[in-house]
């Protein structure tokens, strides 16, 4: 003791023991608990749907202290609302802790998807929109193409009854002058 | 069955109209949801050769969000893939306009509207 107090002093002393005791405290608090259990709380973080396949990415914690559940199984099942064959899959492991995602093909209509551990369940229910019709170039393209032909057609017809609408007054002007010139030459 | 808090956080739903790619998102958009956003619209690029991203829907997005889509952006650009912002919500565009990168993202109405509202 003598020697600590020799080395440190008397507040060196005192300083080392507190320095002690806040990293005991330190140490207690940020080791995690070795063992969890109990309830889980499931949230679904995103939702990607591309066509028919949805992509998930769920949190599970621990809700009586919100750590994150690590190495769990976890399921989904989805189930169509109109009663046919449900989809299962297990989720894998995905960045982030407590982090579970997958992939699922889904039909058309409403669907009811249901993550599950052992411990926890989430249900939700998905939608999946009809696909948008694909829009066809070559139909488009011709679409385009034949109002532009029909149009031109069209311009076509308006210039033939211009030059007939043109050498009719001209037939009917020289008709005139002709008759004009008659009828001078018989007074 | 669910509620409200049982929605997800995020949803992103991309459909392909031949070469062209539309991303809709709704929901809320920070650091525990960007990284899903910032996959889908890195999907969404890859293949396309135009993006069009509709953020109506997102209720509020933070710098993270931001990044992704600016990450969004870079990959797009060098890939040669057209990609904008074509909507947006109030809080969205607000972020844009602050952080400055409205132009940056094809955001239509920066010319129109600032931050405060008044006419550009």
């Amino acid at each position: 003791m003598n020697l600590i107090r020799n080395a440190f002093g008397p507040l060196g002393v005192r300083a080392a023991i507190v320095l002690m005791g806040l990293s005991v405290v330190l140490v207690s608090t940020t080791i995690p608990a070795s063992a969890h259990g109990g309830p889980v709380d499931i949230e679904v973080i995103s939702t990607v749907v591309e066509g028919a396949s949805v992509t998930y990415v769920v949190s599970l914690t621990y809700e009586a202290d919100g750590h994150p559940v690590e190495n769990e199984p976890v399921s989904l099942t989805a189930v169509p609302a109109t009663g046919g064959d449900p989809v299962t899959i297990d989720l894998m492991v995905a960045d982030g802790p407590g982090r579970f995602t997958g992939t699922v093909t889904l039909t058309p209509g409403d669907w009811t998807v249901t993550f599950a551990t052992e411990d926890g369940e989430l249900t939700i229910s998905q939608p999946i929109a009809e696909p948008a019709p694909p829009s066809a170039p070559g139909t488009s393209a011709a679409s385009t193409t034949v109002p532009a032909t029909s149009t031109s057609g069209g311009d076509s017809d308006s210039d033939t009854t211009l030059i007939v609408v043109i050498v009719a007054v001209l037939v009917a002007v020289a008709a005139g002058g002709a008759g004009l010139a008659a009828f001078r030459k018989r007074d | 069955m669910d509620s409200p808090n049982d929605a997800p956080q995020v949803t992103v739903t991309t459909s392909r109209d031949g070469d062209g790619v539309s991303v809709v998102a709704a929901g809320e958009i920070d650091l525990v949801a960007s990284p899903e956003f910032r996959q889908a619209l890195s999907v969404a690029i890859s293949g396309a050769r135009d993006v069009d991203v509709d953020l109506t829907e997102v209720s509020f997005m933070d710098s993270s969000g931001l990044c992704a889509l600016l990450e969004a952006k870079e990959q797009a650009d060098a890939a040669g893939v057209g990609f904008s912002v074509s909507a947006a919500s109030r809080q969205v565009e607000g972020l844009f306009v602050h952080a400055g990168v409205a132009v940056d993202l094809g955001w239509p109405t920066y010319r129109h509207r600032g931050a405060d509202g008044t006419t550009r």
